[in-house]
């Protein structure tokens, strides 16, 4: 199973527990809310973060040319890619740093806003990707989802996971 | 590629796809292209609008495919790429037909898990006001919404688990005798007691009634001694839930010197006792106080009325909501919205023909869909609506001796009498009527108006004296159009919009001054 090349460095929040949210429900009982309350800035930091990169993958395939389509549509994966894993960080407690976890697309909370949707379309978007980056005979009428699709989704996708962070009490 | 519609060349792992995904979406057909790309296969199912709930049943539709189905994580739902001519013929609008058909009447188990999602709340916001504790009586035409209104609170009711009784009225149609109150307790306690886990009393009182219901003896007395024993053996339930609500739907259809008395002995279960009444009926054949007996329901002491039906006086209001049910109908089925399959003018000419109403606008409407279909009509047109308009007219007449037992010659007489005078003397279809609350000729208006044979455009005006008031109305479309509007009527209005008010006194006054069994003034 391979590792991101940027895996994290310690000492860091996220290499204190493979589930964060279960290692803060059962320090509760030990630490004051003062301590409770850092460790949880702490992790909403780092969820905030993992929001940005994905805005930030986005707004560069938003100005990528159209017909650079391999990168564009690589771009739009990566931007949904990392704010799917900040909602599953907040969500579920979880950060991984192997590269399996591109199988988790599917991978959404049941209260999300149209999960089923993004349950399917996150993975077809998934197969479009590995078809842009590495398929060499490839072309663009080969994409499921055109490049007007995935931009939507891939907006969409980011506009309820703000609400839905927000609504948890994580400002983005 | 043009998608397939036929089953013709489906491979089995396609065919498992397609047609579980067929059952659970009711769809009778998919249009679907399996396209083959350097990594391999995907399969697309194309609609015209892939909404969440179609997305659930796809996924639900792949966890529940074989492990060896390729397609179980390349499987997707797409926009059709080109927008379809033929739109009627689309299996979206195919089942449209279906589920409007379905929805034409609401009973306690319409629609089940998905109520909230096709419900469409009422014009005026009548849902904050039935979820409260107090009693209500719904009042509306056949088809305003009275029994979803009932039927919104009810599945709120079942979210949160609070016990209920729904009693369809509709079973003890006509019926003036007393064992009605007996089968309607006991068809309350019966389904309260399910709430109850074997309470002892609940179970004696069942047996009690049970056996009551069977005799037939005179039971009135036996009746006032149980219901002490009713209202003690509920409230426990009532204070360990909040509250219990009991469900009378259509209360009209029983004989009027029964409702007061049906209301009294359930009242007197309710009152002070954390029970709740709702109650659904069409106003002009609701009796829910007899001054005389001093026995029933009074307003709004014992219980408040929620008026549903505005008829025609907000035509562009009636409009808007019709078109937000079926939007919302629409939307279930796959499509974008109504309009997709609606020419111009098609959701104007709906809202004057159904006035207002909603079931009556889905009855024509799914009508409207078979004819247009028949003639390969591309989208439902005005002509559709106008024939389904025609034909509904008919319905509405039978409905006549439904509502009204015994009084069916003298209203079928001022009906016949109200037509000639708009088509044949003045040649439109508006009128004025005088408001004279004690003459009989006028109460038979108001019924025309319950039958939704006449539709009100404006409750009172004053045309011509300050002191005499004046109803406007508007003879149903049902009697002057056919493939098209008879051209030797004027239309009252085309596009719903607000009336002005030298519009309406412009309007011919229909004379009230003879009995309806004398020739008219007009």
């Amino acid at each position: 199973m391979g590792k991101f090349p940027m895996a994290l460095k310690s000492p860091h929040i996220l290499q204190a527990s493979s589930n964060t949210r279960k290692m803060l429900e059962n320090l509760r009982h030990i630490l004051d809310t003062a301590a409770c309350d850092a460790i949880q800035q702490e992790l909403d930091k780092n969820v905030k973060a993992l929001f940005s990169l994905g805005e930030e993958h986005f707004q560069f395939a938003k100005q990528t040319p159209k017909k650079l389509w391999r990168q564009r549509i690589s771009r739009l994966y990566y931007g949904v890619y990392n704010v799917r894993r900040s909602v599953e960080l907040h969500y579920d407690g979880i950060y991984r740093t192997d590269t399996s976890d591109h199988k988790n697309m599917h991978n959404i909370p049941d209260t999300f806003p149209n999960k089923d949707k993004y349950k399917i379309q996150l993975v077809t978007l998934r197969d479009d990707r590995n078809l842009a980056d590495y398929s060499h005979d490839a072309s663009e009428t080969d994409l499921i989802l055109t490049q007007d699709d995935a931009e939507t989704l891939v907006a969409d996708f980011i506009n309820d996971a703000s609400h839905f962070l927000d609504n948890r009490g994580v400002k983005i | 590629m043009i998608p397939h519609l036929t089953d013709n060349e489906l491979d089995p792992h396609t065919r498992e796809v397609v047609e579980n995904f067929k059952t659970r979406t009711r769809l009778k057909d998919v249009a679907w292209e399996v396209k083959g790309r350097p990594d391999g296969k995907f399969l697309l199912v194309y609609l015209a609008n892939p909404t969440e709930r179609l997305f659930r049943a796809l996924s639900e539709t792949l966890e529940g495919l074989s492990k060896n189905n390729p397609y179980r994580e390349r499987t997707t739902l797409k926009r059709r790429p080109i927008s379809p001519r033929e739109r009627l013929q689309l299996p979206e609008t195919q089942h449209l037909r279906t589920v409007l058909s379905e929805s034409l009447t609401v009973t306690s188990h319409s629609f089940q898990e998905d109520f909230f999602a096709r419900y469409i709340p009422s014009v005026f916001g009548a849902e904050e006001q039935i979820i409260a504790n107090g009693n209500h009586l719904v009042y509306g035409r056949r088809g305003s919404g009275k029994s979803s209104l009932l039927a919104y609170l009810l599945n709120k009711l079942k979210l949160d688990g609070t016990p209920h009784a729904w009693i369809a009225m509709q079973t003890y149609a006509g019926r003036k005798d007393l064992q009605v109150i007996v089968d309607v307790l006991l068809d309350i306690v019966q389904q309260l007691s399910s709430s109850t886990s074997g309470q002892l009393e609940i179970e004696s009182l069942k047996t009690h009634l049970n056996s009551l219901s069977k005799t037939k003896r005179d039971s009135s007395n036996q009746i006032g001694r149980l219901l002490p024993r009713i209202r003690k053996a509920i409230f426990p339930l009532a204070k360990q839930n909040g509250r219990v609500v009991i469900f009378l739907d259509d209360l009209h259809v029983i004989d009027q010197s029964l409702q007061p008395v049906l209301l009294a002995n359930l009242y007197s279960i309710c009152r002070d006792n954390k029970v709740f009444l709702k109650i659904s009926g069409i106003e002009q054949f609701t009796k829910n106080w007899d001054t005389s007996s001093r026995l029933g329901l009074q307003t709004p002491d014992d219980a408040q009325v929620i008026r549903l039906d505005y008829n025609l006086t907000m035509p562009n209001k009636s409009k808007a909501h019709i078109q937000s049910i079926l939007d919302a109908h629409a939307k279930y089925c796959g499509l974008p919205d109504i309009n997709y399959i609606c020419g111009d003018g098609v959701l104007s000419r709906l809202a004057w023909v159904a006035a207002g109403v909603p079931r009556d606008a889905l009855y024509i409407f799914t009508q409207a869909i078979v004819r247009a279909t028949v003639k390969d009509q591309k989208k439902v047109s005005i002509t559709s609506v106008n024939e389904a308009a025609s034909e509904m007219a008919e319905e509405k007449l039978k409905d006549i001796q439904k509502d009204m037992s015994g009084r069916y010659d003298e209203t079928r007489s001022l009906l016949e009498k109200v037509r000639q005078f708009c088509i044949r003397a003045k040649r439109t279809n508006a009128l004025l009527v005088e408001v004279q609350n004690d003459n009989p000729t006028f109460n038979h208006i108001k019924e025309l108006i319950a039958l939704r044979l006449l539709h009100v455009l404006h409750e009172s005006i004053t045309p011509h004296q300050a002191r005499r008031r004046f109803m406007a109305l508007m003879l149903d479309y049902g009697f002057y159009v056919g493939i098209r509007a008879a051209k030797s009527v004027e239309l009252f209005q085309k596009e719903p919009r607000p009336f002005q008010a030298k519009e309406l006194r412009k309007l011919p006054i229909f004379g009230l001054s003879r009995t309806i069994n004398e020739p008219q003034n007009v």
